[in-house]
């Protein structure tokens, strides 16, 4: 997949794409798809808690997390984590059956939802501002081969 | 630090508890967890959230914890 936006607007905005949130529990929920910024500077994905509230997901963890804002480390709170489905409409990459997304609030008005390292070690992200352009390549089949045990027979 | 609310508390408590039996052969594993029940170790969540809604239901609670020595802080900028 490949977007290109006018370089001021990826410069105002970063790159954001659609994910479209689902109940792995549940397919019977409505799946909702939101605004999602590719966040190199977050270990893990996080959704708003109305996303998780209204997609009935269900608490699997939780997870001690430090935000914007917090200064010192013990300032670092816990969120609840909770098995969502991610989908990626109007793209070419595969969709994650069932993946962890802590819940915390995102004060963003142009997304409601990070993707961090944990989903970005699976692709290939490309970022070009003086193009205006970021391109993604889901990787997972070459990852798995490269970490996963082969079995050969004869 | 838990949550009077969570609704996992039970599990989470039951993880402490068990962790340092866990670790030595387990570390960096999934393990599922509902009630006092384990439902196994796994190496990828998908594969424990597939053992977990197996063993105790889709739409039952159990918890899904990766097993570290000490609880990891995250980051998110």
């Amino acid at each position: 997949m490949i977007i290109t936006l006018p370089a001021e607007k990826l410069l105002q905005n970063g790159p954001i794409i659609k994910v479209q949130i689902g109940n792995p529990s549940d397919p019977l929920v409505q799946a909702i798809t939101v605004n999602a910024l590719l966040d190199t500077g977050a270990a893990f994905s996080a959704i708003n808690p109305q996303i998780a509230h209204s997609c009935r997901l269900i608490q699997r963890s939780q997870k001690k997390v430090h935000v914007p804002g917090n200064t010192k480390a013990e300032d670092a709170k816990v969120y609840p984590e909770f098995a969502a489905t991610l989908g990626f409409p109007e793209s070419d990459l595969d969709r994650i059956r069932v993946h962890g997304v802590i819940a915390c609030p995102i004060f963003e008005t142009q997304f409601s939802c990070l993707i961090g390292r944990d989903i970005l070690r699976y692709w290939e992200f490309i970022y070009n501002g003086v193009l205006g352009q970021f391109s993604i390549k889901d990787s997972r089949i070459s990852f798995r081969s490269l970490t996963e045990p082969t079995h050969l027979s004869n | 630090m838990l949550d009077a609310q969570n609704p996992l508390q039970h599990e989470l408590a039951f993880y402490e508890n068990h962790k340092s039996e866990w670790l030595p052969q387990y570390e960096n594993h999934f393990v599922v967890v509902g009630g006092d029940q384990i439902a196994g170790f796994y190496k990828d969540y998908e594969s424990a959230w597939d053992a977990g809604t197996k063993k105790f239901g889709l739409q039952a609670s159990f918890l899904i914890k990766q097993i570290c020595l000490h609880e990891p802080v995250y980051f998110l900028y």
